[in-house]
């Protein structure tokens, strides 16, 4: 029978068939009645079809094990819960995650209890044998944590995980492209190419497509060397991580000096196509926030909460390396680009970091979110107004007309109260919901940035005057 | 004595079962290899353990390069493994006399576990990164130095096999 296959591993009871609210997937005893979740290992998905109202919505877990189903609730005792680790074994898998403090039922129909406010005993629902059975489960999971948590994947799909068990080393040569790719962190790089084309496009200068390729393929190169030389400096702590224990250098798919050869390679090649594609200057300065990113946010990583300021403005920099290549020298719109830059970095690190503190401490990562949880989260609340204040400077500097100061406003507010949220509920889930918008913020501020250019607009006033 | 054939067959390992608490690095079987086989990362250090093939006429290059390598993993592997549990250890002190503070017993009567909430833990991190600091610092700069230091056998060993395959 379907139902026997989802008995719950832990107390051999069956499944509530329906409950409503939002709930911490993983605090197996949050309900206090044996609603047990028991989760299949990557993909999260609960053994009782009926915790989860539809598949789909079981697909949609979120990294941080909070989801909405459907059917009332019948506990609404919630005890929070430590995100220790999960062990699977053929008998028991329990996960546990972080609470949110105060969860409220959303309805509450058809309780087998007549009075909302009394919790359900485990004891009263399970034998005794169980009971002390599942003790016993809860005690031996404590006891057996490993220091592997298994979380939510890193961005980069698992396309090459090996196997657990011994493999040869071979270099897989139809594979190196997509080994290039993690090396060079192309998820990234493509952002940081698309605010130096930004840049580019941002500054009053002549348009020269060949100089965009070239400020392009520079800027390329030049961040997946920074991104392959900082992997290759970080193969143990990356293999602490759950977010990072996939890639190439800590499966050892491709040797390390090979990684350091692709780094150096690319490095130069970037360095040189900014030099004679574009200018000096971008040159220098992607030549400069290579080693910035290198030789003092990487190492600093380890020994101050600095670090994240320091890569703030790594972040900042590429908007600068378009301008220069446009112009040939450097204006305030061009620093106030950058400060778009390095003010975004700061909502979407610290919130990015808050679900990682665990690792981040196990790994010895000196990062805000661990040693100063309110210090991260003000900053980032900081920073989310800042991006509007440096939005009305846009047009004072020339950089933009006024329009932009107004229709960039529904999007900074947006990211303001999701930065606000997260000061003032500091859990998992405003934290996720601030890192995803900030991906989708960047891209539209430079939408919106890049259509309300002034140099556009004042040609286009100019062309209307001839034509009157 | 295994070859290298065995083990394509020979899938468990035993560090899968994470059941002891020795250095797993010597666990792997030491069997002669021809290639260089990575194993499971390890349960007690996440350094994947890796077993280095020894062709049977290896130069000296080559094999200063290898020692090179498993004399880092090792070091890598020691160090995490230590550093690991003294963590699981700190973490289970810091929960346990922060229950007993608040009166409250690991596992209740009724089965609920009780467990701390994301600020007190934040406390833990805090402490435990801070007290580990120095030990984390000497830790990096011994990794970076090893790391740089092997890029240039590594050169060396490089050419010296494509040299010699021509």
């Amino acid at each position: 029978m379907a139902a026997a296959r989802h008995l719950c591993s832990l107390c051999g009871g069956p499944p509530l068939t329906s409950h409503a609210g939002y709930r911490v997937l993983t605090s197996i005893w949050c309900t206090g009645q044996h609603e047990t979740g028991v989760y299949r290992n990557t993909k999260f998905r609960p053994y009782h079809s009926g915790f989860v109202g539809t598949a789909s919505m079981a697909r949609k877990l979120t990294n941080f094990y909070t989801y909405k189903c459907k059917g009332p609730i019948v506990e609404h005792r919630i005890r929070s819960s430590l995100f220790v680790t999960r062990q699977i074994t053929s008998k028991t898998t329990t996960v546990y995650g972080e609470a949110k403090p105060n969860v409220e039922p959303i309805s509450q129909t058809s309780v087998t209890n007549t009075d909302k406010n009394t919790p359900v005993n485990l004891s009263d629902t399970l034998p005794s044998n169980k009971t002390s059975a599942l003790n016993t489960a809860l005690v031996n999971n404590i006891s057996k944590i490993s220091p592997c948590p298994l979380e939510p994947e890193d961005g980069n799909k698992d396309v090459f995980t090996l196997d657990k068990s011994w493999t040869e080393q071979k270099l897989d040569f139809s594979k190196l492209p997509y080994y290039y790719m993690q090396l060079g962190k192309s998820r990234l790089t493509a952002l940081v190419v698309l605010t130096a084309a930004g840049g580019y496009v941002m500054a009053p200068g002549d348009f020269y497509i060949g100089t965009l390729l070239f400020t392009t393929l520079g800027t390329f190169l030049t961040s997946s060397s920074a991104n392959a030389i900082n992997q290759f400096i970080e193969v143990p702590y990356d293999s602490q991580m759950a977010r990072t224990r996939n890639r190439v250098l800590v499966q050892q798919l491709i040797s390390p000096l090979h990684a350091a050869t692709f780094a150096a390679v690319s490095g130069i090649a970037g360095t040189a196509i900014l030099a004679l594609g574009c200018n000096p200057l971008t040159a220098v300065l992607g030549l400069g926030n290579l080693a910035l990113y290198t030789m003092v946010y990487t190492p600093m990583k380890r020994v101050s909460i600095l670090n994240t300021w320091v890569g703030a403005v790594v972040g900042g920099v590429p908007p600068l390396m378009g301008w220069a290549a446009c112009m040939g020298h450097l204006d305030p719109g061009a620093w106030l680009l950058a400060g778009f830059l390095y003010a975004w970095q700061f909502p979407h690190f610290n919130s990015l970091s808050w679900n990682l503190r665990g690792e981040y401490s196990r790994g010895g990562y000196r990062m805000m979110a661990t040693t100063n949880p309110a210090l991260c989260r003000r900053v980032a609340l900081r920073y989310s107004f800042g991006i509007i204040a440096l939005s009305t400077l846009a047009p004072v500097v020339n950089l933009t007309t006024w329009a932009f100061a107004v229709d960039s406003l529904p999007i900074n507010l947006y990211m303001s109260w999701l930065a606000w949220r997260f000061y003032k509920n500091k859990d998992s889930e405003s934290a996720r919901r601030l890192f995803r918008f900030s991906l989708l913020h960047l891209p539209l501020l430079m939408l919106l940035l890049l259509i309300s250019k002034k140099k556009l607009y004042e040609k286009n006033i100019d062309a209307k005057s001839k034509t009157v | 004595m295994k070859d290298g054939s065995d083990k394509s067959r020979n899938k468990e390992h035993k560090l899968r079962d994470g059941t002891t608490s020795k250095c797993h690095f010597h666990r792997s079987a030491p069997s002669q290899v021809q290639n260089n086989w990575i194993g499971p990362p390890d349960k007690l250090s996440n350094i994947r353990t890796v077993k280095y093939g020894i062709p049977e006429n290896e130069s000296k290059v080559k094999k200063e390069y290898r020692l090179m390598r498993e004399e880092t993993d090792k070091f890598n592997h020691l160090f995490w493994t230590e550093h690991n549990a003294a963590f699981i250890k700190a973490k289970e002190i810091f929960i346990e006399s922060k229950l007993d503070g608040s009166g409250d017993k690991l596992v209740d009567e009724d089965g609920t576990k009780h467990v701390l909430t994301a600020e007190e833990m934040a406390e833990f991190y805090r402490d435990f990164l801070n007290c580990r600091h120095q030990e984390l610092k000497d830790y990096n700069r011994e990794w970076y130095k090893r790391n740089l230091q092997m890029l240039w056998p590594a050169i060396k060993a490089n050419i010296h096999s494509w040299f010699a395959k021509k």
